[in-house]
């Protein structure tokens, strides 16, 4: 608890752009980050194009899907939440998978150390889209969230490093009203039962965490109409391809008996 | 050629009779009788009304139409009779801030509750941005790349009232509240007038105006006696809050579909479920609140 208040305090003061002087006094962040390069950036708001001309955007082919990313291992054991808010209910969750072969960024960085300093990418990494910084409006990089040890794999704008599976910590840092609403039902989704223990998804089995919003999707078609009513120009039948399961991650569990294990 | 017909007829007849007469009323009775047993078909027609029904006559009944399914759709069904629990009543609550349009849920209603492919109990609106009014919000909307600018999504589906106008005017009480909240129907009993059809303020009732359409295959075997049985032609059905998943204590099909998370789903009478967290802490509203049929389904924003 001490420490998700302490998480809280540093992102506040992160927010109201104090200096980081300020910042490592409340969060207690005494490592070595390019703060000039953070204290550059100055408070107004970016526009689109701006934003993006500091992190590269990569062409629709080359973008990571939310799908290949961030899925849960319905297979893997759930984790036991941490308490984000007092009263909050125990509830356990879904761990995601564990193949991240689609964020290469170990292959180079296992041995190559990143530079730290707030830019935008280079070559190689200018493949890379990072529409969060458009989100934090520019405030964003590797290093907000990723720790510099590839092992070590994310840590809190307080410095400490956590699993990937606890992201939902991570999140809670800034989106605290959607957190809370999270940790008692109100938003997310919990796995298959209404009764009985609660297992959710975590943030990032819904929200793909480099580009966090929706993106549009295809629906499926319309319900049949009545004969002799004007049809609109885009109707078509639904076939009967519309009824074939499709293997999303929300039937995938099903295909399993409905068991979690 | 004829005669060949009035012998068939007359064979399947006396195999019919014979059936009963060996096995009366026995699973393994060889199906004559209007691709049924002349027993289960005399059975079928003094069926009483489910409430009235001692559990032995249940369990035959169940018995009973697990064999018309086999038949049928030449599947091996499980129906059952689950009761509701105790201390719970059922409530549901819809985000439209979330929900996007996509109808996954009306496609996993479909394939749940064994609907013929013509009907579906969900109906999603496409409604304009700022607006409220239900009888411009859009069916059909395009399915291209949804959600369309400056509109937002209303999914409907029946809201089980606690004052609920269709019972009151079912002329034979076929329709009834269940103990949970559900209101339900028993196909069996329900004679077709549709009279609760048009005193549905919400169009959550569909009537079966052919046999349901579906194969074998679509069957979903998990099935309940007052849910998503096979249904016959001629009656009225509608959403029951898939009580053959609810009273096990797992999730309506259309919430574990969603895919934004907007649907939530919980018993009323437990403080801390999720459902009971939105009715407490978001803006809440319901349609046609002022008909008093008091429903128990609420739509919320994010804050």
């Amino acid at each position: 608890m001490t420490r998700v208040i302490q998480t809280l305090c540093a992102c506040a003061l992160m927010f109201s752009a104090t200096s980081p002087v300020a910042a490592s006094d409340g969060g207690g962040i005494t490592d070595d980050w390019d703060w000039g390069a953070i204290e550059a950036m100055d408070d107004t708001p970016l526009d689109a194009a701006e934003a993006r001309s500091r992190v590269t955007v990569s062409p629709p082919s080359q973008r990571i899907t939310n799908e290949e990313s961030s899925s849960p291992d319905l297979e893997a054991t759930p984790r036991e939440a941490y308490t984000l808010f007092a009263g909050m209910p125990s509830f356990r969750v879904l761990p995601s998978r564990k193949d991240k072969e689609m964020h290469p960024c170990t292959n180079c960085h296992k041995w190559v150390p990143p530079i730290k300093k707030t830019r935008a990418l280079p070559s190689p990494h200018n493949n890379f889209e990072l529409e969060h910084s458009l989100h934090g409006k520019g405030r964003f990089w590797c290093f907000t969230c990723h720790d510099d040890q590839p092992e070590r794999r994310l840590r809190t704008l307080e410095g400490e490093s956590i699993e990937f599976d606890d992201a939902y910590i991570l999140c809670s840092q800034c989106h605290v009203n959607q957190a809370r609403d999270w940790a008692f039902g109100g938003h997310g989704k919990r796995l298959d039962n209404w009764q009985g223990e609660r297992v959710v998804y975590n943030c990032t089995a819904c929200h793909y965490q480099h580009a966090p919003a929706f993106a549009p999707r295809e629906a499926m078609p319309g319900p049949t109409m009545r004969q002799g009513l004007p049809r609109p120009a885009h109707w078509r039948p639904p076939s009967p391809a519309d009824h074939q399961h499709h293997e999303t991650l929300w039937l995938r569990h099903e295909n399993n008996n409905g068991k979690v294990h | 050629m004829s005669n060949q017909k009035t012998d068939l007829a007359r064979r399947k007849f006396l195999k019919g009779i014979a059936s009963v007469a060996a096995a009366s009323g026995a699973a393994a009775s060889t199906p004559a009788w209007g691709g049924s047993t002349l027993s289960d078909t005399f059975a079928d027609f003094f069926q009483a009304h489910y409430q009235r029904m001692t559990d032995e006559e249940i369990q035959e009944t169940l018995r009973r139409i697990e064999r018309k399914a086999k038949r049928r759709y030449g599947v091996d069904i499980n129906c059952k009779d689950t009761p509701a629990q105790d201390n719970v009543v059922f409530g549901y609550a819809i985000n439209i801030s979330k929900c996007r349009g996509y109808r996954d849920c009306v496609y996993a209603c479909v394939e749940e509750n064994n609907l013929s492919r013509d009907t579906q109990y969900i109906r999603v609106l496409e409604m304009t941005d700022g607006s409220l009014d239900l009888l411009h919000g859009h069916h059909y909307y395009a399915s291209d790349s949804v959600p369309h600018e400056g509109h937002y999504y209303l999914p409907m589906q029946c809201m089980h009232c606690d004052e609920p106008p269709c019972v009151k005017a079912c002329p034979v009480e076929a329709t009834w509240t269940e103990p949970d909240g559900i209101v339900v129907v028993d196909y069996d009993w329900c004679i077709g007038c549709r009279y609760c059809m048009s005193a549905c303020p919400y169009q959550a009732r569909h009537f079966n105006w052919g046999t349901p359409q579906l194969s074998g295959e679509q069957i979903n075997p998990n099935t309940h006696y007052l849910g998503n049985r096979p249904r016959p032609k001629g009656v009225v059905e509608k959403c029951h809050f898939c009580v053959q998943r609810t009273r096990d204590g797992r999730q309506p099909a259309c919430q574990a579909a969603c895919p934004t998370g907007a649907r939530i789903f919980g018993n009323l009478l437990d403080p801390n479920s999720e459902i009971r967290y939105v009715l407490e802490h978001k803006a809440v509203f319901r349609l046609k609140e002022e008909l008093g049929t008091e429903p128990k389904f609420w739509y919320f924003r994010d804050a």
